[in-house]
């Protein structure tokens, strides 16, 4: 199976990079100038980089950083967009419009723009490009979250659970985040992936994660000058693409598997 | 003052455009406790703005509603009055199972422990008729029928005083309708229920209730405290009902007489009435008691 293959995958590099402190065998940041670009070796698995750091240890390391925060990008900007946009289709009226007016005026900036902006107040650094990136990034869950909110208050089920005896928090909780919640998983799933390869590449671009610290898109933009070892671009390479690849495939299989229970 | 107090009630919708729709007009109707009313009518007669009113969720522009002397939008209210609707797969939250969705009315209304709830959860599924594995489905793993079973059973969870019954059946098939049918006959006879059936199939209503009252557009045209003297309905849009029911051709539909712009004072039925004449069109009748317990609002009967 396909999916099981991604899945695996997934499981493997997450689990990996989590266990990194166990699991790698160097300091990530301890230069070893006498063995400069090592072959591959039982002492360096994947080799050495320019400074001679070992290259395996890097990439589990810089997976934490990649991954820890495009999951933490995701994570903030999915709950905070997804509450907003239940209360605002739950209340509707004037604070509903309000809201999606803003968010409309807020989404017609450009996400590089506003990453560009923060940086030049807050300077260079992985904070800056995280308070960027949950500036916009909430918009679209809380639009999303809003639409489907205002679908599933047109239902007769929620007038059945006033009748019932349900308050407001209680309808909002068991009936509308329960409806919800499965059709935003996949974007959840999606948008970490996309979270993912944005921090990747503003580090690439040095905006992000500042050196000596391991992190998968600065590893890249380092190898860019040393065409000659490819190993120190190709490691962290595979691991974005596998990552970003497997993270939207099992997005896809989540939507596919709850319009499969729809039907 | 009866158990069900309807005094009066108006509900209009304005639709996008402005216009403005009446959906109940100046409704009053009362119902004594343990006795089952039947509304009739077409569709968007406004049967189910009514019921919603009674129920307290919607609330009405004029008049007021009463249960026991207090407004049934009152709290207290809440657990007394319970609906079942039209649709039941639009009723209920579909990714819930059939458990949690009848804890709902548990959990709101009583204290119970889990274990309390369980086992009230799988006796009201044997009640109306469903078995206690049932409690673990999804509301798509059941036909129509047992998921309006399963309403039912949500209903009547709370221990309603007043069972309001909105269409219940008329999303099924007709044998399921009759299985239903039994269910709700045998359910009234047994909680000696107060309750009131909304439908536009007479047949259902004569079935399970005891007194009936008919609606077009919006207002009642004529009621009936005793439902078994069907045959001595009067006003032509009960006649005309009367006759589907009993299988006869309805022949004396008057048409084309056009609805004046600003209906006003107008009868509800005049333009579909074939005795209609200049008064209908100018004074709506009022609804006034022609015999014991039978009233019509008719300016000719």
């Amino acid at each position: 199976m396909k999916f099981r293959m991604y899945l695996l995958l997934l499981a493997i590099l997450v689990l990996a990079c989590l266990f990194a402190p166990v699991l790698a065998p160097c300091d990530p940041n301890l230069a070893e100038p006498t063995a400069k670009f090592a072959e591959a070796s039982r002492e360096h698995l994947l080799g050495t980089d320019y400074l001679g750091r070992d290259l395996f240890s890097r990439v589990l390391w810089g997976g934490r950083n990649t991954m820890g925060y495009a999951a933490l990008v995701a994570a903030v900007s999915a709950l905070f967009g997804i509450c907003l946009g239940m209360l605002s289709g739950f209340a509707g009226g004037f604070f509903d419009e309000f809201l999606m007016k803003g968010s409309d005026i807020l989404r017609s900036f450009p996400g590089v723009v506003v990453v560009l902006i923060v940086v030049s107040i807050r300077g260079v650094g992985i904070e800056s490009i995280c308070t960027a990136m949950l500036l916009t990034r909430w918009i679209w869950y809380a639009r999303m979250a809003r639409n489907l909110t205002r679908a599933e208050m047109g239902r007769t089920s929620i007038l059945a659970s006033r009748i019932c005896g349900s308050g407001r928090f209680k309808i909002l909780r068991r009936h509308i985040l329960t409806a919800i919640l499965p059709e935003l998983l996949p974007v959840l799933s999606i948008d970490f992936g996309s979270a993912l390869l944005a921090i990747s590449g503003y580090s690439f671009l040095g905006l992000g994660i500042l050196p000596p610290e391991a992190e998968w898109g600065m590893m890249i933009s380092d190898g860019r000058n040393y065409m000659e070892h490819p190993g120190m671009m190709f490691w962290p390479g595979l691991c974005v693409v596998f990552m970003v690849i497997s993270v939207n495939f099992l997005g896809d299989k989540l939507r596919d598997g709850l319009e499969e229970r729809r039907s | 003052m009866s158990f069900l107090e309807i005094q009066e009630v108006s509900k209009s919708y304005r639709s996008r455009k402005g216009r403005q729709t009446e959906a109940v007009q100046k409704v009053s109707l009362s119902l004594e406790r343990g006795r089952c009313l039947g509304v009739v009518g077409e569709s968007g007669c406004g049967k189910s703005t009514l019921c919603r009113m009674i129920a307290g969720v919607v609330r009405p522009d004029s008049g007021e509603i009463w249960l026991e002397g207090s407004s049934v939008r009152e709290k207290k209210n809440r657990k007394k009055i319970q609906m079942v609707f039209q649709n039941s797969l639009d009723a209920v939250n579909l990714h819930l199972n059939a458990g949690r969705i009848l804890s709902e009315p548990l959990e709101n209304f009583f204290s119970m422990s889990r274990e309390e709830r369980r086992n009230k959860t799988e006796g009201l599924l044997e009640l109306v008729g469903l078995s206690k594995e049932d409690a673990g489905k999804y509301p798509k793993q059941f036909s129509g029928g047992q998921l309006q079973r399963i309403c039912i059973a949500r209903a009547l969870a709370a221990e309603p005083e007043l069972l309001l019954l909105d269409e219940p059946l008329s999303s099924l098939d007709v044998s399921v309708q009759a299985q239903l049918l039994n269910l709700l006959a045998d359910l009234k006879r047994e909680f000696r229920l107060t309750g009131i059936l909304v439908s536009h199939d007479l047949e259902a209503v004569y079935y399970l209730a005891d007194e009936l009252a008919v609606m077009y557009s919006g207002a009642l045209v004529e009621t009936l405290s005793d439902i078994t003297a069907l045959d001595c309905l009067r006003h032509p849009y009960a006649r005309r009902l009367l006759s589907v029911h009993n299988g006869e051709a309805g022949t004396e539909q008057a048409e084309g007489k056009s609805l004046p712009e600003e209906r006003g004072e107008a009868c509800v039925y005049a333009s579909q009435c074939p005795k209609a004449d200049g008064l209908c069109f100018s004074k709506s009748p009022e609804l006034s008691e022609r015999e014991d317990g039978h009233k019509i609002a008719c300016h000719y009967i």
